[in-house]
């Protein structure tokens, strides 16, 4: 059993390191950071740092879609999967390097200790189904999301 | 023993965890079950702390006018705070944390004032003042990541 327990943390990390850039970044493993998955959902693999920028992001693998292409069903399914059945989150659409992604911002008013906005950008990289969320104290603005998507196309 | 009586002794002990547990998402469940909950929970709020060298934690279950708020901060292994409403089941053994989600945290009741979580650390009930000191020194003692830095330069890291 513990083998198998092994052998699934290697194909893990082997999968997960298997997602590159153009720019630098750092992949940390959940494993690593034990006390961040508390309250996540089952896909939250980590943390992704894009050292250059600074930008930090919360790492999802996804399960695996039909289409190899985002959709409002689908997008709104990860919204619950990421969010729950929260109030309704405006999803928008932009075009990625490898396709349509979706971006939705949730916002948690009763939130006094911790980032009240989080912004999550899903799409497909390398043909598997991946999202990315990033937290803040203040909105996402306009400018903020579009770096963020330029970001989303330095991944390979 | 045939294989009729282990799955009877096994629905049967499934049975009794089933019962044992009471759960509530909000002011007015917990009213009604709150003489059922173990000791840790009968009296909300419940704050519990770790703090010892390795590491420094502070969780606490809240009510609020209409939900349970959880609340999660250590010095190690977490990148930001966890604050979430939540429902919560409990027994005598364990407490369920619930998310909105659907992920649930599973802690561990090991003494009427002591549970352990995520198989790493032992938590204890305290008080609020000494909760609010231990939540104070993790908030500043966590290594300011550079996310925070970006989005929050109005709030102090050290």
């Amino acid at each position: 059993m513990k083998s198998i327990t092994l052998l699934c943390i290697l194909f893990l990390s082997i999968d997960v390191s298997a997602l590159g850039s153009i720019k630098k970044i750092k992949f940390i493993a959940k494993e690593e950071i034990p006390f961040s998955a508390i309250g996540k959902a089952q896909s939250y693999q980590g943390i992704l740092k894009f050292l250059d920028s600074e930008d930090l992001f919360e790492y999802y693998k996804l399960a695996p879609s039909r289409s190899l292409k985002v959709s409002l069903d689908y997008c709104q399914a990860i919204k619950a999967h990421f969010f729950g059945p929260s109030e309704l989150i405006k999803i928008e659409f932009k075009n990625g390097h490898t396709g349509p992604v979706c971006l939705f911002e949730s916002f948690d008013a009763n939130k006094t200790q911790s980032p009240a906005f989080k912004l999550a950008i899903v799409g497909f990289i390398n043909a598997e189904p991946i999202g990315l969320i990033q937290s803040s104290y203040q909105s996402f603005s306009q400018e903020k999301k579009q770096e963020i998507l330029k970001l989303w196309q330095t991944l390979r | 023993m045939d294989i009729f009586k282990v799955f009877l002794l096994l629905s049967l002990f499934s049975g009794i965890s089933q019962a044992g547990m009471h759960c509530f998402s909000n002011p007015k469940e917990y009213a009604a079950k709150q003489t059922l909950l173990p000791p840790l929970l009968n009296n909300l709020p419940t704050y519990l702390v770790t703090d010892n060298f390795m590491v420094k934690a502070v969780t606490s279950l809240e009510l609020k006018s209409d939900s349970i708020r959880f609340f999660f901060n250590a010095t190690r292994g977490i990148e930001e705070p966890v604050e979430e409403t939540v429902r919560v089941c409990a027994s005598e053994t364990k407490i369920e944390i619930h998310f909105p989600n659907g992920s649930q945290e599973i802690i561990e009741v090991r003494k009427p004032d002591e549970v352990f979580v995520r198989n790493l650390i032992n938590m204890t009930k305290v008080e609020n003042s000494r909760f609010d000191k231990l939540s104070s020194f993790v908030k500043n003692s966590r290594v300011e990541t550079p996310s925070a830095k970006t989005s929050n330069p109005g709030k102090a890291y050290k």
